[in-house]
């Protein structure tokens, strides 16, 4: 049994529920309102006593309203107030609450999947230069700013509609709105709950991709694992995809930051009391939630067009560089997925249909086939879900099931998750060698700086195929390709 | 004006994903100028001595000493990511338990002065403390990076 830092006695009240679950029994902690549930095969699990990802578990427990247990995915780690991977939901007609520490500070961070019609040996040459193209058209880096300087009128409308507004302005089709969770927008966004600070920052950093995680990623097809779904999806081995990881800049982090702060103030008058002030939280239908919720939306919609923007730069970047037409690269949005979000969903408990608010921090929507949220080919199919994982091993399409929906609110994970601290990876890694490592495996890597290649180098994170291995065996999403990185920037 | 660079003192707590910070000071405004100095050493390095800073005057609210160190670097944050700045000099004029009134220098941010290090999103209330002993006051916080 291995010891955390809390001691033996914390870590034998955990329960091996079978060979993908452990269970946090509500007595884990004083407070806790139910048991948390987390997503592990035994190695995953011997890591997480490294950090402190158990205890926030533990913590996310406590809100007010919770239904169902805590759960946390896989790719779990120690986060801030939430661990990263946690899916906590609440029943909004019993005072359940939403909290902006449950969605994070990079509101609506998500990834997007971008196929072509190109075969990889048909471009295998050409991928560093479309790297180092793509490099100087999409701005990346730390403080990175737009070309775009929006006027205020037009920031208020990509608060309010998102990629819509973007397809409006020419960046993109109605046939990527279809294929984009909440089809790019969300409902009852209200610019009037956001500061002046957070409009500055989102006017000047539309269609930028930011640092840290957040890349963009040529990969090809190198396994189908279900031929239906993927022909479906129109995808073949060997196939040209692009992956797009980023959010909402500081747009998202300004509304984070304005938000707890008004909700910490309140948490007095609801009579609210969380382990950590991370986890402030109000009623949904409080003046302050839907405050928060309003403002979120904001943030979910300009990561949404920001996203829909870079996707049209990258097409625009493989047509000049490959000189290709619109129909010879055949460029056509697969899905994108939001991975901090808090949505009003309704999901059957106990046999009868609740209207709950699910927290998805570091955690996907994976709803299976039939649900009404999804369109026609996906509810056929279940929601396309796209898990990238390091620059030098692979990433993922998946499918949501009806077990997902059952189980864990229609969620599944979000990546590899870390393992090793920034700092840690700064200190001990070699930024020279990891690049040499990828040019070795065929993967073309431009950075803004040495230093973001070692943080995010393939040692910092858990293997990928271990993470999907574990929710497709648990039943919680369905494997349909694994794609190999072929060339990355990274911010 | 010239800018004597001001030591700092302060230690990086590890953290997973994101980065934490230990701040020691003999007193609370030392506390909160060497938190805004911890947190400006992730962002960035001066490279050349600044010839031309702009100055700031920030002055903010909070229910409590922990809340407003929270405020402040938030604050310093934003303005920074706002106005494409990097700030050098940090001065407290007034600091009570729930207010705070500094005077902060800033140089622009060009690739000649700065060495851009690491974005930081955010100031999170995560294991958020500000604790006295006999010999110091110590503050810690946690960055979302």
């Amino acid at each position: 049994m291995a010891i955390d830092h809390l001691g033996k006695t914390m870590t034998s009240k955990l329960q091996r529920l079978d060979e993908f679950r452990v269970q946090v029994p509500r007595n884990y902690k004083p407070g806790m309102l139910t048991h948390g549930i987390i997503y592990a095969n035994q190695q995953i699990f011997n890591n997480l006593f490294k950090d402190k990802a158990i205890e926030q578990v533990a913590n996310t427990a406590f809100l007010p309203g919770i239904i169902g247990p805590a759960l946390a995915m896989p790719d779990i780690h120690w986060g801030y107030g939430f661990p990263i991977g946690g899916v906590v939901a609440t029943d909004i007609d019993k005072s359940g609450v939403i909290s902006p520490g449950g969605v994070g500070f990079d509101i609506n961070c998500g990834v997007r999947l971008l196929k072509t019609q190109l075969h990889f040996e048909e471009i295998q040459q050409k991928i560093p230069e479309l790297i180092k193209n793509l490099y100087h058209t999409v701005p990346a880096g730390v403080g990175s700013t737009s070309k775009f300087k929006l006027k205020l009128k037009d920031a208020q409308q990509v608060f309010l509609n998102g990629a819509a507004w973007a397809v409006d302005q020419g960046y993109g089709t109605l046939a990527d709105l279809e294929n984009t969770e909440e089809n790019g927008w969300m409902k009852n966004a209200q610019p009037e709950n956001i500061s002046e600070h957070a409009v500055k920052r989102g006017q000047q950093q539309l269609g930028t991709l930011g640092s840290g995680n957040h890349f963009i990623e040529i990969q090809s097809i190198e396994k189908i694992y279900d031929q239906q779904i993927a022909a479906n999806f129109g995808l073949k081995l060997k196939q040209i995809v692009v992956m797009i990881h980023t959010g909402s800049r500081g747009l998202g982090h300004q509304i984070c930051t304005d938000q707890i702060k008004l909700i910490l103030g309140c948490l007095k008058k609801y009579n609210i009391q969380v382990p950590d002030r991370q986890l402030a939280c109000a009623p949904v239908n409080s003046p302050e939630g839907q405050a928060y919720l309003g403002a979120m939306r904001c943030a979910a919609n300009y990561a949404w067009a920001n996203r829909q923007i870079i996707m049209y730069q990258v097409i625009q970047t493989f047509k000049q560089t490959l000189k290709l037409t619109d129909n010879q690269l055949k460029a056509e949005l697969v899905y994108d997925v939001a991975h901090n979000i808090a949505k009003i969903e309704q999901h059957i408990i106990n046999n009868k249909k609740l209207n709950v608010c699910v927290h998805r921090k570091g955690a996907t929507r994976a709803f299976g086939p039939g649900q009404s949220e999804l369109n026609a080919l996906h509810k056929q199919t279940g929601q396309p879900v796209i898990i990238p994982g390091d620059m030098g091993t692979c990433s993922y399409l998946l499918v949501g099931t009806d077990s997902a929906m059952r189980e864990t609110f229609g969620s599944t994970c979000h990546g590899a998750g870390r393992i090793m601290s920034r700092s840690q990876a700064i200190r001990t890694l070699n930024s020279k060698q990891i690049l040499r490592e990828l040019n070795n495996k065929g993967i073309t890597v431009i950075a803004a700086d040495k230093q973001i290649i070692c943080e995010e180098a393939p040692q910092a994170y858990k293997d990928v195929k271990q993470v999907i291995d574990i929710v497709a065996a648990a039943g919680i999403s369905k494997k349909v390709c694994r794609m190999k990185p072929l060339g990355v920037i990274k911010g | 004006m010239k800018i004597q660079k001001q030591p700092a003192k302060f230690k990086h707590i590890s953290h997973t994903a994101d980065i934490g910070l230990a701040i020691t000071g003999s007193d609370y405004s030392a506390v909160f100028v060497n938190a805004a100095q911890a947190m400006f050493s992730l962002i960035g390095e001066i490279k050349r001595p600044a010839k031309k800073t702009v100055e700031y005057q920030v002055c903010l609210n909070a229910s409590d000493q922990e809340e407003l160190l929270v405020a402040w670097l938030s604050e310093l944050l934003a303005l920074s990511d706002i106005n494409q700045i990097f700030f050098i000099y940090f001065q407290i004029n007034s600091l009570s338990k729930t207010q705070i009134n500094g005077c902060c220098k800033a140089v622009k941010f060009n690739q000649r002065n700065i060495q851009r290090k690491t974005e930081v999103k955010a100031v999170t209330y995560h294991q958020l403390s500000i604790k006295r002993d006999k010999q110091q006051i110590t503050a810690k916080v946690f960055l979302d990076l």
